[in-house]
């Protein structure tokens, strides 16, 4: 499980996160949702070990990630938002190279590499290099560059956003597979849509703060909406509900 | 841990030899320093060619004679002066011209002090080398003439020369090759900072541009490693250009006719494994340094503009050793890059290396590389380094 329990986060005078604390569990698929600059990459980053917290714990499976931070970073995957590929290295040799760093051995990532191939439909451009790649193929390789060491915990920011439909439902599929073996993820978005088919729980993040988690049905009736959009709307904006145009 | 820093040297290199366009520039930069080493030794034998001995107009050889016998022995052809030869050399068509009076004769014959005039354009360096050449030859010869009068007289010469100056030139004939190719230790120097340049900018800048840093420091492996990976691969590369750039030096140094310069310069293989042993330590130093500039740059093209400011490191202590042409000291040794430029400097004079200079310069090198590569860990590890 990870377990996120009062972060804070300031660069200089600038407060980025304030007392967000919420749980993730195995099997279940989280959404951490929220406006532009409302806070998801900032708690993102310092869950996978990238900032340190002003204040506050991450846990993952009980390891404190401020104090074992590599030790939590071999159960994660992680996909950043932006995270681009090396485009001088072919999609096989991108995918490699990170298994190389998370230790893994030439079969094992050989395997897993062909799995990851398989799933996210990339064998033609498996041995092509990446430079010219459209954004969908470019997210394909960063995904399966993210998982190819086949992490317990997997964390996805924004990862479909841009994407045409067929490489959203392959990533869709990907991550219901993921949660079917019993992996737990956390993923980021501004799509309601793609939210509301995947996630089991969400938590919205507004102005640093975590102003709602639950799961769907749940944030529905406390925001006593009828659909996910208009829920978020109320919990991401509580002081301008109405307006849409500040959408 | 050490499969993991492997795993970044073969990404690095791979990633660097398929930049065709950076490749390329590194490799050019060694070729174009060997050309330039053998083009200007060789103008330098061109220049001592052209020297040796030369064509002067001469106005008047038939009131001097001797004097005119005595330069044509020393090599000089002489050549009737065209007319308005003065005017010509204002123009530029000649070089010289020797201006015999016709009073000469009686001057001569009488024993009194005869004038003679050359006339050449000051301000013309290639004539006034020829004419120095001729100064030197016609204050011999008046010498000679003036001591033969003496002797006539039943007076010792000497007299005439309280005192004589002898010169002693102590110096060998390989450190004049080294005077020659004084330049020789900092295009070595200039060849190990510029080719892995464009490498540290790509691993370090390039990688915060491509926003392609986050994801790779998101991987279980320190921040240390990750520097030491990318530090060990630009080494390499910078290794590789660099046995191949300085190897063409030496290779160009060897073709270069340095015998017709009556030097001598011996300079092989177990040289050239020195200089590469000397300049090991300046790599690494070297790559430290521009990755350390490079991850503080923002993007690739800052990256490039503090690059100059790093070219310019080992251009000083060069300048320095060029006009201060001693052997190595050990003082010298504690400063990194002119330490091991001054060891250069004695291997090509031929002079022997001291074996305790070599370790004191390389382990100065060593330690500021240590020092650099701390600084540039600390900042990979800055939060900054990520989102801005």
């Amino acid at each position: 499980m990870i377990n996120v329990s009062n972060l804070h986060k300031k660069f200089g005078k600038v407060t980025a996160i304030e007392d967000i604390s919420f749980n993730a569990n195995k099997g279940e698929i989280f959404g951490l949702l929220g406006p532009n600059g409302a806070g998801k990459t900032t708690t993102l980053r310092i869950i996978y070990g990238l900032f340190r917290a002003s204040s506050g714990k991450v846990l993952v499976d009980g390891i404190d990630v401020n104090e074992a931070a590599l030790t939590v970073q071999k159960k994660l995957g992680v996909l950043p938002d932006g995270g681009n590929l090396y485009t001088r290295l072919t999609a096989r040799e991108n995918i490699r190279y990170f298994g190389q760093l998370q230790g893994l051995d030439k079969q094992q990532l050989q395997n897993n590499i062909e799995r990851y191939c398989e799933i996210l439909g990339m064998e033609n451009i498996i041995d092509r290099k990446t430079a010219g790649f459209s954004q969908g193929e470019r997210m394909k390789v960063a995904l399966a560059r993210a998982i190819v060491h086949d992490p317990e915990y997997i964390l996805l920011d924004e990862p479909t956003n841009g994407l045409d439909v067929v490489t959203t439902r392959a990533v869709r599929n990907l991550l219901l597979t993921l949660k079917s073996e019993g992996k737990c993820v956390i993923f980021s978005s501004h799509l309601m849509h793609e939210v509301n088919n995947l996630c089991d729980r969400v938590g919205i993040i507004s102005a640093g703060k975590l102003t709602a988690e639950g799961s769907i049905p749940n944030i529905i009736e406390r925001a006593n909406t009828e659909q996910l959009e208009d829920a978020f709307i109320h919990f991401a904006y509580p002081n301008n509900t109405t307006d849409e145009q500040t959408l | 841990m050490y499969s993991q820093v492997i795993a970044v040297i073969k990404k690095e290199c791979l990633d660097a030899f398929r930049d065709g366009k950076s490749l390329s520039t590194a490799l050019l930069v060694p070729i174009l320093f060997a050309a330039m080493t053998f083009g200007t030794t060789t103008f330098l034998v061109s220049m001592k060619n052209d020297s040796q001995g030369f064509t002067l107009a001469v106005s008047g050889s038939q009131y001097a004679t001797p004097l005119v016998n005595w330069l044509e022995e020393s090599g000089i052809t002489i050549t009737q002066a065209p007319e308005n030869a003065r005017q010509k050399v204002t123009s530029g068509e000649l070089d010289l011209l020797l201006n015999i009076p016709k009073d000469f004769v009686d001057d001569f014959r009488q024993q009194r002090q005869a004038s003679i005039e050359l006339i050449s354009d000051h301000s013309h360096t290639e004539s006034q080398a020829k004419a120095g050449q001729l100064r030197q030859l016609i204050a011999h010869w008046s010498a000679k003439t003036g001591a033969l009068r003496l002797i006539t007289r039943n007076i010792s010469p000497n007299i005439a020369q309280p005192v004589s100056l002898k010169e002693i030139n102590v110096v060998s004939e390989e450190r004049i090759a080294a005077k020659i190719l004084s330049g020789l230790p900092l295009t070595f120097m200039m060849i190990v900072f510029v080719t892995g340049l464009g490498m540290a900018s790509d691993m370090a800048a390039g990688e915060r541009e491509r926003k392609s840093l986050e994801p790779l420091l998101i991987n279980p492996i320190s921040h240390n490693l990750i520097f030491l990976g990318k530090w060990g691969a630009g080494v390499l590369v910078t290794a590789i250009i660099s046995c191949i750039g300085i190897g063409l030096q030496f290779i160009s140094v060897k073709l270069a006719p340095m015998t017709e310069l009556g030097l001598k310069v011996n300079l092989g293989v177990s040289d050239y494994l020195l200089t590469l042993l000397i300049l090991l330590p300046v790599m690494f130093f070297a790559t430290s340094i521009q990755l350390l500039v490079s991850f503080f740059s923002r993007s690739f093209k800052d990256a490039q503009t503090y690059s100059g400011l790093i070219m310019l490191l080992p251009v000083i202590p060069g300048m320095y050793l060029i006009f201060n042409s001693s052997s190595a000291q050990l003082s010298q040794m504690f400063i990194p890059i002119l330490g091991a430029q001054a060891l250069l400097v004695d291997i090509i004079s031929g002079d022997s290396t001291s074996f305790v200079h070599v370790i004191i310069t390389s382990a100065t090198s060593l330690l500021l590389a240590l020092i650099f590569g701390l600084f540039g860990v600390m900042i990979l590890k800055r939060e900054k380094t990520i989102f801005s």
